[in-house]
């Protein structure tokens, strides 16, 4: 069954392919390339370079060196460019089934700690999982005997990469041929490196491929240094050495694009228009619009506070949830796919499988609220929803948006019946369904990870968060 | 001393008419449809030595000249300037006058001498090293913003607007005799949205050294001149590198109709009645040797002039009028068959056409066409293509395509030519935001009796509320393409195309406010809610706290011990297990 959907996840990419003009306008389409990763701009790129005029001196172009080479080498109207954007997505797709694979089993081992103290058995992280084998499987053949002590469900990790092949976001970013389909590439071998093998070099090389494609993917290297390090009080020390083999790496791929290049002015027309943000192209995220409608006295300051917001949880929420580095990675995609300045849907294609990956807090998520006041007045547990509510509005928000966005878009540019404000609307809800969903799952991992850590038989009261 | 400075004055003035040059001379031609073209021609030249201002002036330098324009020029080290300010796109050219028709707004284009000023060594364009060539070019970009703006004051126009930003350096494209493109730098600009009017021309006309007083000039009356169907002042100002006088020369284009001027729809027509009542106040003093005012009357028609003075005749239908000191002359022309033939004439088509078009819909993405077309049937012709676009219309340089296709002349069932145009060169620059146009110089041979048609596509760019101009939906003005025609051992000549209307996406100009405000609660929304749940803790409510059911909360139990969810949860998951 699992097989048979990740074939058909596949075959939809192959079988759309040659439908180019279906492919032409979807890698048109403002809600799925950016300024900086559109097939188009790639194309004159390799044109520019081709003629021999540096494509980085100039407006157009913002992709980095790597990208420009390969595709010059490739050449962008090879029949094996499209093929080559399915091969990364089955790839990606793989690693995550592998990542879902390790993460699951490890959360077999997480044991629900009664506030009786019958078990005392820490957060199961993977590394433990290999050095304390003999108490967890303890604590499995404890949970297996005491049928009181809950435990997780698991999905399939097949599903996890279903979940990624099926959605239509990622096909319409895999058609679109944006050059984003490197960067998830990259962050997911990152982490795939840094979960199932727990490999420091590896993990810090893609790591800092995705960061030299992008530079939003720096977040991650500190839920990476966590996975990778030896054991719990080892953090310090594993992200030292991850910080520094990240920069040498990217310092190298860095330093290799100048040597290939001849010339440091891809930094400016690269990393320079992603902090910047000179290219005002309408597009998923919050950015456009208020540098578009932006006092140009201010706009440096705003600038700053936009781009300072994307990195300013990635410390605190580490620490909070050192204990869940996957779900800081996958709180971080979705900070990242809300507030960069360059979202695309392939963004959100990214971040979904990883949400997934923690569909345990599914439960716990609540999306009918919107004030974070809610949960300092009131008692969560008295608004839990059922799974399938929660699914149903995450598939309400997207699918509003997602119908709503080309319509919008096409009433304000082409039919001149709408204006700027209307697409802008949609762009809000978007932006403000992710903020949700990035607080929901916040909340209700604390919620969960206070159930599992002793608080599951004081469940039938009511608690608050306090400062204590 | 005041008798010193009189009579220092008085050697001045004299010193300038000794120095003088001017002439002037007015060409009225009309067409079989009525048109009167009109090409007012003035040129002075002037010694770069002059003493008169000299007295009054601080810098003790030779290098001054007692003329607005003149002085700029030579501050700013320009060999060779032209400009134009031009209302309307109905030009009809004088016969075979090769002066070209310019596009509406103003074009200016200047060379600059590379060594020029103070630091800059006089070898400055032998270092190759790229700092210098750096620091060259930005003396140079500093020198032509410099002059622009002496221009904008001189002449009332908005010419402060000339920036780098909308300034090109094109390398074939305004070549002139006498200046060698080695240690010279070009810069070209044009400004299609000024809208040029009196307070243009009655600068312009100040130049001159009888102002509208006496001379050509004084037919010069705004009502009539700004209700032609065509108009187009133009200012043109050389020194050559190795002579101490400079010519300027200003032109007046003009293209009245006195068809649709009077109720008589006919063709016949006097001074008196195309320029508003005025006549010409007898010769200008200064021009030394004589005005003509030369007439061309429609072929074939039997014409006489009105008038107290009598024309000299040159042949057929060439007629003209010596300008007297003192004088006044006016005239008229009356016409036997005085009927206007409102048909285009097919022996007018001009060797070289040049035509530009929007292409696509909508205001995100568009094309430009650009149609060459040769109508020498027998020889091909060099051509050089330049296309200045500012930078909020990004240019794919891969979506470029040059076409050739045979003209078809009636009755001609097979294509006269099949070679294509042959592409000897091909300039590109990117444009930079904010900073600099693209600009692409196409080198070309067209073969003979063919249109070759250029396209590119682009992508119109999302800017800043405040970078629209005023009446932001209206669009923006994109410059005209630039043909220049190569003709060999000869000066080249120029042809402008039209200028295009490109409205950009806008935003709601009325909601800056709106948009921070609204943008900034969700940015607000995400940090409060991740900042409540990081700081804080979850605890068990105490007892106390938990008040009693309040009236609205219809869907919570009343028993409060039950509210914090139901058994069923652990054996849901249980079962999944």
């Amino acid at each position: 069954m699992d097989v048979g959907l990740v074939a058909l996840g596949i075959g939809l990419r192959l079988a759309l392919i040659p439908q180019t003009d279906f492919v032409e306008s979807l890698s048109t389409r403002v809600e799925v390339s950016t300024p900086i990763t559109s097939y188009k701009r790639m194309r004159e790129g390799v044109y520019l370079l081709n003629n021999n005029i540096d494509p980085y001196d100039g407006g157009v172009f913002h992709q980095p060196p790597l990208l420009l080479l390969m595709f010059h080498s490739l050449g962008t109207d090879s029949p094996l460019v499209p093929l080559l954007f399915v091969a990364i997505d089955v790839l990606a797709a793989v690693l995550l089934m592998r990542i879902a694979r390790r993460h699951f089993t490890a959360a077999v081992t997480y044991t629900w700690r009664l506030s009786a103290g019958r078990v005392v058995q820490s957060q199961s992280l993977p590394q433990q999982h290999q050095t304390s084998n003999k108490t967890v499987q303890n604590s499995i053949e404890h949970n297996e005997t005491d049928s009181t002590i809950p435990r997780d469900a698991l999905l399939s990790p097949t599903l996890i990469a279903v979940i990624y092949l099926l959605n239509p976001l990622s096909i319409a970013a895999c058609l679109s041929r944006s050059s984003l389909a490197f960067n998830s590439l990259a962050v997911i071998a990152a982490i795939h490196a840094a979960v199932t093998c727990g490999n420091r070099v590896w993990s810090m090389f893609f790591l800092s491929l995705a960061t030299y494609l992008s530079i939003y993917p720096v977040m991650l290297v500190l839920p990476c240094a966590i996975f990778v390090a030896p054991s719990n009080k080892q953090h310090l020390q594993s992200i030292f050495s991850c910080a520094v083999l990240f920069s040498v790496f990217l310092l190298a791929w860095l330093g290799l694009s100048n040597l290939l290049m001849g010339s440091w002015n891809f930094i400016e027309a690269t990393y320079g228009v992603i902090i910047l943000v000179p290219d005002l192209t309408p597009n998923i995220g919050l950015s456009w619009y208020i540098f578009m409608e932006m006092f140009d006295q201010f706009r440096l300051f705003f600038l700053l506070v936009f781009q300072v917001f994307v990195l300013a949880f990635s410390v605190p929420l580490t620490l909070k949830f050192r204990q869940y580095p996957l779900f800081v990675v996958a709180l971080f995609l979705i900070i990242t796919a809300t507030f960069k300045s360059y979202p695309s849907i392939g963004d959100v294609a990214l971040y979904i499988p990883f949400v997934f990956m923690h569909h345990e807090l599914f439960k716990c998520i609540l999306f009918l609220h919107l004030t974070p006041l809610n949960y300092t007045k009131h008692a969560i547990p008295s608004l839990v929803l059922t799974d399938m509510k929660k699914l149903y509005a995450i598939v309400q928000v997207g699918m509003y948006a997602s119908v709503l966005l080309p319509l919008f878009y096409n009433l304000w540019i082409y039919a001149g019946s709408g204006n700027a404000n209307f697409f802008y609307a949609i762009t809000l809800v978007v932006g403000a369904g992710q903020v949700t969903l990035i607080g929901d799952f916040v909340a209700a991992m604390v919620l969960r990870e206070w159930e599992r850590g002793g608080g599951w038989s004081q469940r039938k009261k009511r608690y608050e968060l306090s400062l204590k | 001393m005041m008798l010193v400075c009189c009579w220092m004055w008085i050697v001045g003035i004299r010193a300038v008419r000794a120095a003088y040059g001017y002439a002037e001379a007015l060409t009225l031609h009309q067409h079989a449809d009525g048109r009167v073209t009109g090409l007012f021609a003035f040129e002075r030249q002037l010694t770069a030595t002059t003493t008169a201002i000299q007295i009054h002036s601080l810098q003790p330098q030779s290098t001054q000249i007692a003329d607005a324009i003149g002085d700029a020029a030579v501050r700013f080290g320009v060999v060779h300037f032209e400009l134009g300010l031009t209302v309307g796109t109905r030009c009809r050219l004088l016969g075979s006058d090769l002066s070209s028709c310019l596009p509406p707004g103003a074009v200016v284009w200047a060379w600059f001498s590379n060594d020029n000023g103070n630091d800059s060594s006089a070898s400055a364009y032998i270092n190759t090293e790229q700092g210098n060539a750096v620091e060259d070019k930005n003396d140079i970009n500093s020198r032509w913003t410099g002059f622009t703006n002496a221009l904008a004051g001189v002449l009332c126009a908005s010419l402060n607007f000339v920036s780098p930003a909308v300034s090109a350096e094109p390398l074939a494209s305004f070549a002139v005799q006498g200046v060698d493109p080695r240690n010279h730098s070009l810069r070209y600009a044009s400004l299609p949205r000024e809208s040029v009017c009196t307070e243009n021309l009655t600068p312009w006309a100040k130049l001159l050294p009888c102002s509208t007083k006496a001379g050509i000039a004084s037919l010069f009356n705004a009502y009539s001149i700004y209700d032609a169907d065509y108009h187009s002042m133009g200012l043109v100002l050389s020194k050559p590198p190795s002579s101490p006088h400079v010519t300027i020369s200003q032109s007046l284009h003009l293209v009245l109709d006195p068809v649709r001027k009077g109720y008589a729809r006919s063709i016949d027509w006097s001074l008196d009645f195309l320029f508003g009542r005025r006549s010409i106040v007898g010769l200008c003093p200064l021009a030394y040797e004589g005005t003509n005012v030369t007439v061309v009357l429609v072929d074939g028609k039997n014409a006489s002039f009105t008038g107290q003075i009598t024309p000299t005749r040159l042949d057929n239908s060439r007629y003209f009028f010596s300008l007297q000191l003192g004088k006044p002359l006016q005239f008229g022309v009356k016409y036997l068959d005085s009927k206007p033939n409102r048909e285009i004439d097919p022996a007018t088509e001009p060797t070289i056409k040049l035509h530009r078009h929007l292409t696509g819909y909508g205001r995100e993405r568009g094309g430009i066409s650009i149609h060459i077309t040769n109508n020498n049937p027998t020889a091909s012709q060099n051509i050089t293509l330049l296309e200045v676009v500012p930078w909020y219309l990004k240019i794919y340089l891969h979506t470029l395509k040059i076409d050739t296709t045979p003209v078809f002349t009636t009755g001609q069932t097979s294509p006269s030519s099949s070679s294509i145009a042959n592409i000897t060169t091909q300039r590109y620059q990117t444009s930079i935001d904010r900073k600099r146009p693209t600009v692409l110089e196409i080198d070309a041979t067209l073969p003979p009796h063919s249109t070759t048609t250029f396209t590119y596509a682009f992508d119109r760019a999302f800017i800043k509320y405040t970078e629209h101009p005023p009446d932001a939906n209206r669009g923006f003005d994109i410059g005209p393409s630039v043909v220049t025609v190569h003709n060999g051992e000869s000066e080249d000549n120029r042809l402008y195309s039209e200028v295009l209307l490109i409205a950009l996406p806008t935003p709601d100009f009325s909601m800056p406010y709106n948009v921070i405000t609204m943008t900034c609660t969700i940015v607000a929304l995400y940090f409060g809610q991740v900042f409540n749940l990081v700081v804080k803790r979850l605890e068990p409510m105490p007892e106390d706290k938990i008040g009693p059911r309040k009236w609205w909360m219809f869907w919570k139990r009343k028993d409060s011990s039950n509210v914090g969810g139901n058994s069923g949860s652990v054996n849901d998951e249980k079962k999944k297990n």
